[in-house]
Parts: C-alpha cells; structure tokens; sequence
C-alpha cells in the first residue's frame, strides 16, 4: 500500500528556490574542495605546520584557504536551512569570491595588469547565484575597488571597466532569457499537472516493462489498491474495481508509455441496466392485457353475431404487439443485447413461412406477392431463422404497404454469384418509390410518419431500422435503390454457412 | 382429466378457461405459486399444468421444479416474458408466449391430453 500511495504526478520541475540553492551548494562544494587542495598543497613544501607558519611564502596560502573553507562549509550549512533566504547565501558567496579576488595579488596587477581578468569570477557567479540584474551591483563594487586600488585617478583602466561591463550586459541578457524560458517550461508543466489533477478521468501511464509510472488522483481514487495489478488490465475496455465500472481506452504515446484513460461508467451502466429491467416490465405488463384482449376477440369472432367488429378489435390489439416487440427489439439492439440464435435453417421454410403469414394480407390490398428460392441456393444453412424471418416480413411488408393495387411485390432468395460466399434475399416492388434525398435515412429509427419508410409497423417507423440492424449484426448489410414512380429493390446481403 | 391453471391474471384465467370450455376437462385454477404446490401436494394430480412465469412470491420456474419433483403432470408454459421462453422450450411440453393463438393453444393441449390419457391406460 505504501508503494501505492507514493505513486503520484511527478513534479519534474524543482522550486525556483531549491534550484538555486542546488546550484550554491554545487559551487560552495567545489570552491571548499579547491580550497583544501591548496590547504593540502601548502604542506608538500613544509613537514610541521610549524614550517608552514614561520615561511612568508606559504603562510598567507594556508590562512587564505584555511578561511575559505571555514567560511565554505558555514556557508553550506547556511544554504540547507529554508529560513534563511537564498539571494542571502548568494550574496555572501558574491562578496567572498570579490574578497578573494581583491587580496589575490598586487594591486597594481588587479587594477591594470595580469590579474584584471580575475574580476570576471565575482560578476559571472553573481548572474548563476543571484537574480541575473544584480550582475550590475558586482559591477559596481568591482569597479569602486579598481578605482581605490589604482595608484593614481590616471592610471584607471577605463578601458577594462568597459569590456567588464559589456560581458556584463550580455550575461545578464544570456540568463534572463534563460530564466524566461525556465519559466514558461515551469508554467506549462504546472498547468499540465494541475490539468491531470483536476479532471475527474483517470489517467495511468504504464512504462515499456508494465509497471505503473505516473497516475493522477483520480485513477488512484477509482482503482486503489487494483492499482498495483494494473498492467494485467492492459487489454481490457471494461472492468469492475470496488463496486464500479470502469471503462479504459488505451493508447500507445510514443516517449511516454501506454496511456490508459480510466473512466467511472458505474452510473451509465446502471442507467442501462434499469433502461432494460423497466424496458422488460413494460413489455411484459403490455403483453399480457393484450394478450388478453386479442385473446378474448378470438373467442368473440367465432361466436359473436358481428364477427367483424371482433376482428378489428383483435387486428388493433396485434397491432400494439407488434409494436411492444419492435420496441424491446429496438431496445435490446441498442442496449446490444439482443440474443442471436445459431441453427440449421431451410431458406424454403423461411421463404413458405413469410409467404404463408403475407399472402392474406398482400390479396386484401390487391398486391401479388412472388416468393421464390432460387435452386442454386443450398438446401439447408446456419443461422437464426426467427430472425431473418423478422427481416424479410418487415422488408416484404412494407413493400406491400408501398405498393398500390394491382401492383407486384417479389421476393428471391439467392447465392450472390458463383462460388459464394454471401447469399442474398431481393425485395423488389412496383411501388411508388423512395425519392433520393429519402434513401439515406430510411433505415433511421423513429421517422416521422409522413415519411415513406414510416408505415411499416403501423408507424412507430422501426421496422426498416430493426432489419438493417439485425442484417448488421449478423454480419451482413441491407442495400436500397429506387426510382419514384417505378418501385424500390431493397437487397438484404448475409453471410452464407451451409448447414453440414 | 384435470388441468391447472397457474396464472395471477384474472382475466388470463378466465379466457384460458373459456378457450378449454371445449376439452371436456376439470379445471382447477391457482392465482399464485404457493396455491398452485398446495394444490399438487394436496389434490388430485392434474394431467396438464399450464404456468405463467411471472407470479408473485414463488417465481414459475421454482413452480416447474415443484411440479416436476411431485407429479408427472405435462406442463405447458403460458409466458410474456419472451426473453424467459426460450430456455423452457426443452424442458417444458410446451412453450407460448402471449399473446398466443386460441386455436394453437387447443390444438397441442388436445395433443399433450391424448397422449397422456394414452398413457395411463396403459399403465
């Protein structure tokens, strides 16, 4: 669990502070290692430290580097400490490296001789240490000391002060942009970080090895502890964590790693589920008075005197169920739940069936109904016949709806070429056709009942739209072209298994 | 010959009765599941049971069991659930979903009733 909690955003960047304060104990580090070295180098030409103190040569080397690192580690043990501020420990490193450079060699060598170059240290380390324009403070302290030191107010070199203060200007600009830039990196990561704390995604990145490498607040909150075992979800969309779904899309980030989004969909899928419970129970409490009623209109038309008035009870009443059924079966469709059986199956069978329940209906309206098997087409396949037969009355149904008296409505079932490997079911009709700008929406669920595709089931405008599905579902697809006027050819195209 | 009618519609039983008014049989009726296990463990046997899925209390399916478990009466489901149906097509000696065709109804209950009067006899 330890592990586990540790794993947080990491801050690639440090604090302004702590950066600096990084760089000062780097130099304070190196100025103390060069300072014990000539401590150290003191004693190569003397054996006692009394030798060394009692030489004029080596006596101010080994004061001089005995201070520097005493006042190196003072000033080290000064940077660790946060509430002293960090321009202060700059500041006084800035003045001990003037100190030393002022007491380095003659004055006449650092006013105007070989050791003039020695002033670039204070003024370099001052733009790395200290806020880049205090550069020009340490210029002018350098130069009140070379003013000072020199013999006389003629012998200023004017002309060292002036390349002093260019390479000045020019570091002070080299730093500021520099920190510029440090700055905007640091904004943009600090957005980035405070972007994948905010949102309510989860976001898990997994390195080439599959361990967990960074993972926002909130993929820690919904996955706790399944965090660790995160990687063995790697090719998984949808898993349940503590009570909750979640959903993960996956994606390769080239220099990052496998970014997963994780994705609290508990609410969504309970919204599903009781969509289809309360989807079920209206069906079921639908069903079963129409049942009823179609039920009782049966027992009415064989022994009332007015059958008729019966019988347009009972057309009514299944009208109704066909409409439940279209709706569980648009639901379930689009819940993607909709059970697809797998079984032997006649494409006779299926053509006699569908011809058996339209042949009555398609008389009544003065259409003539063909439905033929083509021979090519193998006696028995695989399939769900319940569900093709479902398809092919919509489709022919409809046909006969579209189609005025006297008008033809065929049907064919046939192999889609030779050697095929889909087989097809042709609705064709001399109906008043589909115009154009129609075609591309007829398979919409819920068109409005002015629209051609909309009387199928007696307008609910679903049954074009639940056969397109089904044919979708079983692999296959449903194809429409029509001339107004002439009549429309819907082709349904499936894959084709032949029954062994 | 003795026929169950296990159905918490009211209206459902009584049209189940009228369609069977032709049989020539006794019908008993039970309005829930607990009536309709009542009704087998204490009554005489039915020849054919025809069960609703959806009763209260006790479901249909634990009904079947029952059934199945005490006597060897036919039991026919009379269902809307049309998404139950189907897993009793096997175990069931028959499935309709509501709503049904009268005349198929009478049609195989006839059947199953012939055959189990054909049945007895034997034994």
């Amino acid at each position: 669990m330890k592990k586990i909690r540790s794993l947080k955003i990491p801050n690639t960047f440090d604090s302004e502070d702590l950066r600096m304060r990084k760089i000062l104990n780097i130099i304070l580090l190196a100025l103390m290692l060069i300072s014990l070295v000539a401590l150290a180098s003191v004693f190569m030409y003397g054996d006692s430290v009394l030798e060394v103190l009692s030489s004029d040569d080596s006596q101010p080397i080994f004061w001089g580097s005995l201070v520097m690192v005493i006042i190196c580690a003072i000033l080290i043990i000064l940077n660790r400490s946060t509430r002293i501020p960090k321009d202060i420990v700059g500041w006084l490193l800035v003045i001990l490296m003037t100190a030393v450079v002022t007491f380095s060699d003659h004055p006449a060598e650092l006013t105007n001789g070989r050791s003039l170059i020695f002033w670039f240290l204070p003024i370099l380390l001052s733009v790395v240490v200290l806020p880049p324009a205090s550069v020009f403070i340490v210029d002018v302290i350098v130069f009140v000391i070379i003013t000072v030191f020199s013999e006389s107010p003629d012998s200023v070199n004017i002309f060292a002060m002036f390349v002093i203060a260019a390479a000045s200007l020019l570091a002070w600009l080299g730093m500021s942009i520099a920190n510029k830039a440090l700055q905007d990196a640091r904004n943009e990561a600090e957005k980035n970080r405070a972007i994948l704390n905010g949102v309510a995604d989860g976001v898990v990145v997994l390195n080439a090895s599959e361990q967990v490498v960074l993972a926002n607040p909130a993929a820690l909150n919904m996955l706790g502890s399944a965090i660790a075992r995160f990687a063995s979800t790697a090719d998984e969309d949808r898993k349940e964590v503590g009570g909750r779904v979640l959903s993960f899309s996956w994606s390769d980030v080239k220099g990052v790693g496998n970014v997963a989004i994780v994705r609290d969909i508990s609410r969504q899928v309970e919204v599903e589920r009781a969509k289809d419970a309360i989807l079920g129970v209206v069906s079921h409490e639908m069903r079963t008075p129409l049942a009823s009623i179609l039920g009782f209109s049966e027992v009415l038309a064989r022994t009332s005197s007015s059958p008729e008035i019966a019988e347009r009870i009972h057309v009514n009443a299944q009208r109704m169920i066909a409409l439940v059924d279209d709706l569980l079966d648009h639901a379930q469709i689009q819940a993607g739940t909709l059970k697809m059986s797998r079984e032997r199956f006649s494409p006779f069978t299926l053509a006699k069936m569908v011809n058996d329940l339209l042949t009555a209906r398609a008389t009544e309206k003065g259409v003539s109904l063909n439905i033929a098997v083509s021979d090519a087409l193998p006696q028995n396949l695989m399939g769900d016949p319940q569900r093709l037969q479902q398809i092919l009355i919509n489709l022919t149904w409809n046909a006969i709806k579209f189609t005025d008296r006297g008008g033809q409505v065929n049907v064919l079932l046939l192999p889609k070429g030779d050697n095929a490997s889909t087989w097809q079911m042709l609705v064709s009709d001399t109906g008043i056709g589909i115009p154009p700008e129609r075609l591309p929406d007829i398979f919409e669920s819920f068109r409005r009942a002015s629209d051609y595709a909309t009387r199928t089931h007696q307008g609910a405008g679903l049954g074009l739209s639940i056969a397109k599905k089904i044919a979708l579902l079983m692999g296959g697809d449903i194809q429409v072209t029509s001339t107004v006027g002439q009549g429309s050819v819907f082709t349904v195209t499936l894959p084709l298994e032949i029954a062994k | 010959m003795k026929v169950l009618i296990v159905e918490d519609d009211a209206d459902m039983r009584r049209l189940l009765k009228i369609v069977m008014a032709g049989l020539d049989v006794d019908m008993e009726e039970a309005p829930d599941g607990e009536s309709a296990i009542h009704s087998i463990e204490t009554s005489q046997e039915p020849d054919l049971v025809l069960l609703d899925l959806h009763l209260p209390h006790i479901s249909g399916e634990e009904v079947f069991d029952a059934i199945r478990k005490h006597s060897k009466s036919a039991i026919v489901i009379v269902t809307a659930d049309i998404l139950a149906a189907p897993e009793f097509v096997s175990k069931a000696d028959g499935v309709f979903t509501k709503p049904f065709k009268t005349n198929e109804l009478i049609v195989k209950l006839t059947s199953l009733l012939s055959t189990h009067r054909n049945e007895a006899k034997e034994e």
